[in-house]
């Protein structure tokens, strides 16, 4: 195809602005579907994302409109995937800026507009839900002119109606850049997603910026110089549809018997091997997991099953980690890395939906440098594993800056809120007469606790959080330990700030309090630091638990209640003498406010 | 459908399922009552009955019991004519124990008399409180008065009868409670249960605990109550024969003791249970289909609903579902393995006084309790739960309190 018959764009949008259902709606006009039974958002594949309203992993399709070809990339929603996001950009040169006509601009309206311009895409602006009652195009087009989007570009549209979809299909062929054609030159392809399929291997999602690529072709993958074969080349529509060739401009996918996704990165370049280009294209980096958590199977017998399961889910996901761990309370499981607290959920979902597992699950920690006195340098994201705190010279823990936008009334909770989570102020902005930006350098182990819960509840769900990792810098931290009737769990030690440990250890064994069972004898609950206690709280003995009537129709009912109760009994983690219910182990997240 | 053959059964259970308002804290099978509803219920109850004949054998009845539900809206005529439908069907020894349950709301004096004249010879009687606010609380239409009144003709009438009390309440303190016992004790009623106010799935109660607006008393005071009633009961000179149970000498609850002693019972009635010593066959908790089922004209229900002349939405509208079609299943059919039994042998022998003895396990079972539960019952010892005493065991004080956590050794894997 002729690249000035390509145009290659994304559709950027707060969560929930419709962005879905717009590209749906843009498949149907066109007639790239026309099954009228699809379902609703077929971009997003999985079941997890259409019931979460999220996009997880990019896909693309091919559009033919008017002998044009359209290439649609649909970029992952959420802040944890934003390097993802950013390779899907690099991969356009235009944007459709989708904004609720009644909720107007939002915290990731202005961060998908920075990206967009980073990445120096054509915005076309889309005040979409224009059918809502409460849509208030007129004080969008306000605020478009307040971020400096010229209002009058903006179409008016409603994705659900199929309003002016034709309006904005027009606008992408007139105002979309056509892709540079370095048809000429060496082949450069950008891998912007990665898929795992059993048979053909991984799938390389691609767009073609110089160069063309077909079957039988020698490719080099250039960060790690691996080559391959190529086995297919082809496009979506959104099925996978072989083509000849993929030339300058285009996107589809590559198919050349790769087995790990580990070799197939998102941002790489693929080049040809016998005519390889020079420079690799920018941009790539190879994504770490910032959080770690460990799963372990509530019933031991299962280990081999979740192992099995974490493979699994691996082959589609190289940013996500795992290797096996052991824990004194929780027996054997695996400590798993993610690139945020919605991937965690989503990955434990999965393996929980899908393998049908049972998991205990530790609260998640980040990763953590620690230098010894003896000049050591450790790198340590289990709680558990920490040196003792004599051994200890600096800690360093990740830090990140955080963008709150919330509506101006909010603004003295949320502030409240980042102080009490170590915090710093760093910026505070108006976006219009009562929206704010609010920008925080924040330890990034505060924002994976309840943080995001406490601001949504602080803000009546108003605030929308973002947040980048600035790096590494040193902080009073100590380990916080838990003992369990005088034993130490480890599955449930966190690293606290020094000056935080008083209040989170009082918090904690009073949560544990509530948690814990009565057993037949008192149990101490402690937290300590360095050796020294620091709270304590005695879960007293059972008192009274009796049956109190037990007659004719009562006995099999009775019985029954008390197999239940021994089953339960079989769920809890048994450390010592003292049975630990599986939330036990999650509660460390929690921060009660009232304890 | 299998069904249950029953050897050497001693006790019958009748299940009257009506009642006037509903407890909030009650999950017995009840439905509000009507006259037009006992009419058909009458009917129906006879014909499981003359069922229940043909599957006896070698019956001697020592005990009846009507309970509820609450028995006492029931015309004393229509119970008169059950206790004589009773003996002449069974066998029944001329010294039974024929208890029913009544509520001081719903009774008087002329039908406590004629009670009496129709064949009971023992009241269960539900006084629950002597405290206005805990008898509203609870959902009980009568008053702290209204119940003195009651037991004091009951006592009047009646030599043998049981009073009802129910503890830990939500903020009801020590001292409310000591009240509640010193009146109750004030009638030196020959038979008293205790029973702390207990949580049960599909209750009122239930929902607005899991809302968190009912605060039930600490596991300490609950404590408290029962150890303050086990004192001031043994002081009056009563027996503490089983957990929740008292009595003066000569007036322990044969009937209950049946169900302890893991004998076989008879049932009749939609909710009731009857158990055969291997099995437990339950009716279903349905008025309307036990309606359908027992239908003495062999007519179909809505005929059958005609001829009563009765309406009412409740019934037509299960009627009108199935028209025409009688019911053809009526009851559960459980029955227990060996493990299931011994277990719930030992906890049901653990719950009285004299405890479980060995020799009489063995009888049951052919199996040594004492092997198989070995380390249990060494554990239990040590822990002071149980004693062990002249080839028995019993629960201790403290047993008595955390028995739950006894009974759950005996359970078997």
């Amino acid at each position: 195809m002729q690249t000035d018959k390509i145009r290659n764009f994304c559709i950027i949008a707060h969560i929930d602005h419709g962005k879905s259902t717009l590209a749906d709606r843009m498949l149907e006009y066109t007639g790239t579907i026309t099954d009228r039974k699809m379902q609703e958002q077929v971009l997003d594949k999985m079941d997890l994302e259409r019931e979460r309203g999220i996009t997880i992993k990019a896909q693309a399709v091919t559009i033919e409109h008017q002998g044009y070809e359209l290439n649609l990339i649909d970029t992952p929603g959420h802040v944890d995937f934003a390097y993802e996001v950013s390779r899907s950009l690099a991969a356009c040169e235009g944007a459709l800026l989708v904004i609720d006509a009644a909720q107007g601009v939002e915290a990731q309206t202005m961060a998908n507009i920075y990206l967009a311009l980073e990445h120096d895409l054509e915005i076309i602006p889309v005040i979409n839900k224009i059918d809502l009652p409460s849509a208030n195009p007129q004080r969008v087009k306000e605020q478009l002119l307040d971020i400096g989007i010229d209002p009058d570009e903006a179409i008016l549209a409603s994705a659900k109606e199929g309003t002016n979809i034709d309006q904005i299909l027009e606008a992408i062929i007139k105002r979309v850049p056509e892709p540079y054609n370095g048809i000429n030159q060496p082949l450069k392809a950008l891998i912007f997603d990665t898929l795992y399929d059993s048979y053909q291997g991984v799938i390389a999602y691609v767009r073609v910026m110089e160069g063309s690529v077909k079957k039988g072709d020698k490719i080099l993958l250039m960060s790690n110089q691996k080559s391959y074969e190529v086995d297919e080349v082809g496009f979506f529509d959104p099925a996978m549809q072989k083509k000849e060739e993929l030339s300058s401009g285009e996107v589809g996918y590559i198919i050349s018997g790769i087995k790990d996704v580990r070799n197939c990165r998102v941002g790489d370049t693929i080049t040809l091997k016998n005519n390889p280009a020079e420079k690799a294209l920018p941009g790539y980096q190879k994504v770490q997991p910032m959080v770690f958590s460990g799963l372990y199977p509530t019933d031991n017998a299962d280990y081999e099953i979740l192992k099995e399961a974490l493979e699994k889910l691996q082959l589609n996901d190289a940013s996500f980690t795992f290797e096996p761990e052991t824990s004194e309370a929780l027996g054997f499981g695996f400590r798993c890395g993610f690139l945020g607290l919605l991937h965690m959920e989503v990955i434990q979902e999965r393996l929980e939906r899908e393998y049908d597992l049972d998991l205990v699950i530790t609260a998640p920690s980040v990763e953590y440098q620690i230098i010894k006195k003896n000049g050591e340098e450790l790198k340590i994201e289990n709680p558990a594993a920490f040196p003792d705190q004599s051994e200890i010279d600096k800690i360093k823990e990740p830090f990140v800056t955080a963008e709150i936008h919330l509506p101006e009334e909010y603004v003295g909770q949320a502030m409240e809120l980042c102080q009490d989570n170590r915090g710093d102020f760093k910026d505070m902005q108006y976006i219009d007469q009562d929206r704010v930006t609010l920008k925080y350098e924040m330890p990034l182990s505060e924002i994976i606790t309840e943080f995001f819960n406490q601001l949504k509840s602080k803000t009546r769900g108003y605030a929308t959080l973002d947040y980048e990792l600035e790096g590494y810098k040193e902080s009073k931290l100590v380990k916080l330990d838990i003992l369990v009737n005088k034993e130490v769990v480890d599955a449930l030690s966190i690293i606290v700030h020094d000056e935080d440990s008083y209040q989170r250890g009082n918090a904690l064994v009073r949560r544990l309090k509530e948690v814990i069972p009565r057993h037949m004898f008192k149990v101490p609950i402690q937290a300590s630091v360095g050796g020294k206690i620091i709270a304590r709280v005695n879960i007293p003995a059972v008192r009274k638990d009796v049956l109190q009537k037990c007659y004719g129709g009562d006995v099999s009912r009775k019985r029954k209640l008390l197999e239940k109760q021994k089953e339960g009994k079989k769920r809890m983690k048994q450390v010592g003498s003292v049975e630990i219910p599986q939330e036990a182990f999650m509660t460390v997240l929690e921060r009660n406010e009232n304890a | 459908m299998p069904d249950l053959k029953f050897e050497n059964a001693n006790a019958l259970y009748i299940h009257l399922p009506f009642c006037s308002s509903k407890c909030p804290y009650c999950d017995f099978y009840s439905v509000k009552y009507t006259k037009q509803r006992v009419d058909l219920y009458w009917a129906a109850l006879f014909m499981e009955l003359e069922e229940l004949t043909q599957k006896v054998n070698n019956d001697l009845l020592q005990t009846i019991y009507l309970g509820g539900g609450t028995p006492s809206l029931v015309d004393p005529f229509f119970i008169g004519e059950l206790i004589k439908k009773i003996k002449n069907s069974f066998r029944v020894i001329p010294a039974a124990e024929i208890t029913m349950e009544i509520n001081p709301a719903s009774i008087t004096e002329e039908k406590i008399t004629a009670l009496k004249r129709a064949g009971i010879n023992r009241l269960s009687v539900g006084i629950q409180s002597f405290n206005d606010q805990h008898l509203k609380f609870l959902g009980r239409r009568s008053s702290s008065e209204n119940n003195k009144r009651i037991l004091t003709l009951v006592d009047q009438y009646f030599d043998s009868y049981s009073a009802d009390l129910i503890f830990a309440l939500p903020e009801q303190s020590l001292n409310e409670f000591e009240i509640d016992i010193e009146e109750l004790l004030k009638f030196n009623p020959p038979h008293i249960s205790l029973y702390n106010l207990e949580i049960h799935e599909n209750t009122p109660f239930y929902q607005r605990y899991n809302q968190g607006e009912l605060k039930l008393p600490t596991e300490e005071l609950d404590a408290e109550m029962y150890e303050l009633a086990l004192e001031k009961l043994k002081t009056a000179g009563y027996q503490h024969y089983e957990i929740s149970n008292f009595a003066r000498r000569g007036y322990r609850a044969r009937h209950n003791y049946i169900y302890w002693l893991y004998q076989p019972y008879l049932a009749l009635g939609p909710g009731a249970a009857a158990f055969d010593g291997n099995c437990r066959s339950q009716n279903l908790a349905d008025l309307n289909l036990y309606l359908r089922y027992y239908n003495p004209k062999n007519s179909t229900f809505v005929e059958f609903m005609d001829n009563a002349g009765g309406k009412n939405s409740e019934l037509e509208g299960r009627a009108m579902k199935n028209p025409k079609t009688k019911a053809t299943k009526i009851r559960e059919l459980n029955c227990l393995s060996k493990k299931e039994r011994m277990a719930e042998y030992s906890f049901l022998a653990l719950r009285t006084a004299k405890g479980l003895f060995y020799h009489k396990f063995y009888q049951q079972f052919n199996v040594d309790f004492k092997s198989l539960y070995k380390e249990e019952i060494a554990e239990l010892k040590e822990n002071k739960l149980i004693k062990e005493g002249n080839e028995r065991i019993y629960l201790t004080n403290r047993g008595k309190e955390v028995a739950n956590k006894v009974f759950l050794k005996f359970l078997l894997d």
